[in-house]
């Protein structure tokens, strides 16, 4: 039942977000096909060998499919943020948290139920912009249709992993402005730590360690086609992490006293 | 049937309604074989505990005030019929001497004190 | 014996602060109307939220509705309705909502009472619990606890932000919906007026002890108020003595029965017996866990000597 009250919080947010995700999708669609026509347009009438035989189709799906980067970071860590505030920890703040349980349902079953909701939902958000590009990414190039989707499994790993620290740090603050305070902090220090380590220390990381770097978006740096299985490998190693948070979660709420 | 209790008083709420189930019985508001409400009823009105009303209807019945039928609901009764007026009488004579006490300590003269009783008794109506 | 809804053993709860709970033995019988008594910072919403599973307790044991405290939680918060301390739900949901929320939970919720409470409270449906009064919340808590069929109610500080009229109504429900059928309430409050006409059964709470369960109306057909005076310096100690208060030669002495052996002890000793009066509710709970000031008029005061 609990899980009903986090629709209800939730679901206005979800439509704005999935709808704005789909329309940017469809934006960077429409902007990369009109470049792509002009492209065309120029070889057409162009007289120089070299760009004569340039593939634009190939590369004008690779620029579409890349900018999704630039749209689906700061929208994955703010869907996740976002969510993360609203989550079960802010009953504490609201005083609500003595009616919550209270009700006979075990207590795991309110923080998995709530992690869930929020997890399928930022699946929905992220996806949005795939949906949204591929009709315009499939007029382009063929080849890069089937990798308007490579970035979701990673990024969506990685927002719910954000999702669980935030959820987790919300419910240890109880209150949502707290959390998401923490959880950047976290997300900061994760990202620049290391580095700093690397840079100043001179301590060098394992490779596995590497791959939960944050610098997983990077993976158009060494090749032109993305590797899909590494691809799922680090999207698979972020879903574990992922899961750790809930079970916190869980720990600490079965701890709690009011 | 308006009963009052006050429960902030050191006497038993049901001592309460016992008394004015009495007294109502006995001023001939109620006549036998009419209804009183039923002990969730009472309660309910009074705001009691249920309890309490049960307990007084309970004294009640056994002092004959009222009958309980098997299927439910509560009358008034005609007292104890079995009983003998000497018993009555028994029953009477503390009532009677707390009269006589208080009305010597207070110096009163025991013409004075037997109007009295005879007002309230022309109060009530007479004999039910 | 009847059954006992919820029964305590040496109950205990420490905080590092203060020991809010220490050693309680409650008993709740089947049925009972049981007022829980005591000051602000007694101990009552702190015995309450172990019973319920808020809280752990330190030591001791309790079993509400023959559950286990400890184990039992989710068996326990099936069969009992709770109204809380603080009347605070979800700010974002309406009325309406709050009750398919909460219906969810219980298979034996009743639509049928929640309508007749609701036009009968007047409790607003649509607007949400966020910006409903004091006065419209606490009558949701109750809604939701009320229509649950719950076997037992829980119900912390009830009257709390109530209108008088309110209050009666409630009273009246709790009276004719839940106590004729047999339920069992427990009521936790320093509302003595209201408790004293509904409960039967009195539970009086100080620093987290229970200093009496008694039924009230033992109270009042046996308990007596006995002032005496005398210069008696040895103790008088008897079973039934629950408390005493000394002002200079004047003593007060609350007993719980046999008042009249009392009084012919207090005689051969040597003091001089002056009344022996019947008392209320507030009495008694004044004199467990009153604090007398000093009078005014050059009486050095009083000191108050524990039972």
């Amino acid at each position: 039942m609990y899980r009903w009250k986090s629709w209800c919080d939730s679901r206005q947010r979800l439509a704005l977000y999935a709808a704005t995700c789909l329309a940017l999708g469809l934006l960077t669609g429409m902007q990369h096909w009109a470049y792509y026509f002009r492209a065309l347009a120029w070889q057409s009438v162009s007289t120089n060998r070299f760009f004569e035989a340039w593939d634009i189709s190939f590369w004008s799906g690779y620029g579409a499919v890349a900018s999704l980067a630039t749209f689906m970071l700061p929208a994955m860590i703010w869907s996740s943020l976002a969510f993360g505030a609203t989550s079960v920890g802010r009953e504490y703040g609201a005083g609500a948290m003595p009616f919550v349980l209270t009700r006979p349902q075990p207590r795991w079953r309110i923080v998995w139920d709530d992690w869930a909701l929020g997890a399928a939902e930022i699946c929905i958000i992220l996806s949005m912009f795939s949906i949204g590009l591929a009709p315009f990414v499939a007029q382009i190039s063929r080849i890069w249709l089937g990798f308007s989707g490579v970035m979701l499994p990673g990024v969506v790993a990685v927002g719910i992993c954000l999702y669980g620290l935030t959820q987790f740090l919300t419910l240890l603050t109880g209150s949502g402005a707290k959390g998401v305070s923490f959880a950047v902090a976290v997300v900061l220090f994760y990202n620049f730590f290391p580095a700093a380590l690397e840079q100043w220390w001179h301590v060098h990381w394992p490779s596995k360690i590497l791959d939960l770097s944050l610098s997983m978006f990077s993976m158009f740096d060494s090749w032109w086609i993305p590797d899909l299985a590494q691809q799922w490998k680090i999207a698979a190693l972020w879903s574990v992490v992922a899961l750790i948070f809930p079970f916190l979660s869980q720990w600490l709420i079965e701890r709690r006293e009011i | 049937m308006i009963l009052h209790v006050n429960t902030s008083s050191g006497v038993p709420v049901y001592l309460q309604i016992e008394s004015q189930v009495k007294h109502v019985v006995a001023a001939a508001a109620l006549k036998e074989g009419d209804a009183l409400p039923s002990v969730r009823k009472l309660a309910t009105e009074l705001r009691v505990n249920p309890n309490t009303v049960a307990r007084a209807y309970q004294n009640l019945e056994r002092e004959g005030v009222i009958r309980t039928v098997p299927g439910g609901g509560t009358y008034v009764a005609n007292g104890l019929p079995g009983l003998l007026k000497s018993e009555k009488l028994r029953r009477l004579r503390p009532l009677a001497r707390q009269l006589a006490v208080e009305s010597t300590q207070l110096r009163v003269n025991p013409d004075e004190t037997l109007k009295l009783v005879e007002d309230e008794f022309s109060q009530l109506g007479g004999r039910k | 014996m009847t059954e006992t809804v919820i029964s305590t053993q040496g109950l205990t709860k420490v905080y590092p602060d203060v020991r809010a709970v220490d050693g309680l033995d409650l008993n709740v019988p089947r049925g009972a109307v049981y007022g829980f008594l005591g000051r602000n910072g007694a101990g009552k919403t702190t015995t309450i939220r172990t019973l319920l599973g808020l809280a752990r307790p330190t030591a001791g044991s309790a079993q509400v509705l023959g559950l286990d405290i400890r184990k039992d939680t989710v068996a326990i918060l099936q069969r009992t309705g709770f109204v809380p301390e603080t009347k605070q739900l979800f700010d974002s949901l309406t009325t309406d909502q709050l009750i398919r929320f909460n219906r969810g939970y219980f298979p034996k919720w009743s639509d049928a009472l929640a309508e007749r409470y609701i036009s009968l409270f007047e409790i607003p449906r649509k607007r949400p619990f966020g910006k409903l009064s004091l006065g419209n919340r606490t009558k949701v808590c109750h809604l939701l606890a009320l229509c649950q069929g719950a076997d037992l109610l829980i119900m912390d500080e009830p009257t709390s932000g109530l209108d008088p009229v309110m209050v009666d109504l409630l009273m009246r429900v709790l009276i004719e919906d839940h106590v004729s059928e047999g339920r069992t309430v427990f009521v936790s409050s320093h509302h003595l007026s209201e408790v004293e006409r509904i409960a039967d059964w009195i539970g009086i709470i100080e620093g987290g002890k229970l200093l009496l369960e008694a039924r009230l109306e033992d109270i009042r057909q046996n308990f007596r108020l006995v002032t005496a005076s005398g210069d008696s310096a040895s103790e008088v100690a008897a079973p039934n003595l629950i408390s005493k208060r000394r002002a200079e030669k004047f003593h007060r002495y609350l007993v719980s029965r046999e008042a009249d052996d009392f009084v012919t002890r207090l005689r051969a000793q040597g003091m001089t017996v002056l009344e022996v009066s019947p008392v209320n509710l507030g009495e008694v709970f004044l004199g467990l866990a009153g604090k007398e000031l000093p009078c005014i008029a050059g009486n050095p005061g009083v000191t108050r000597a524990s039972a």
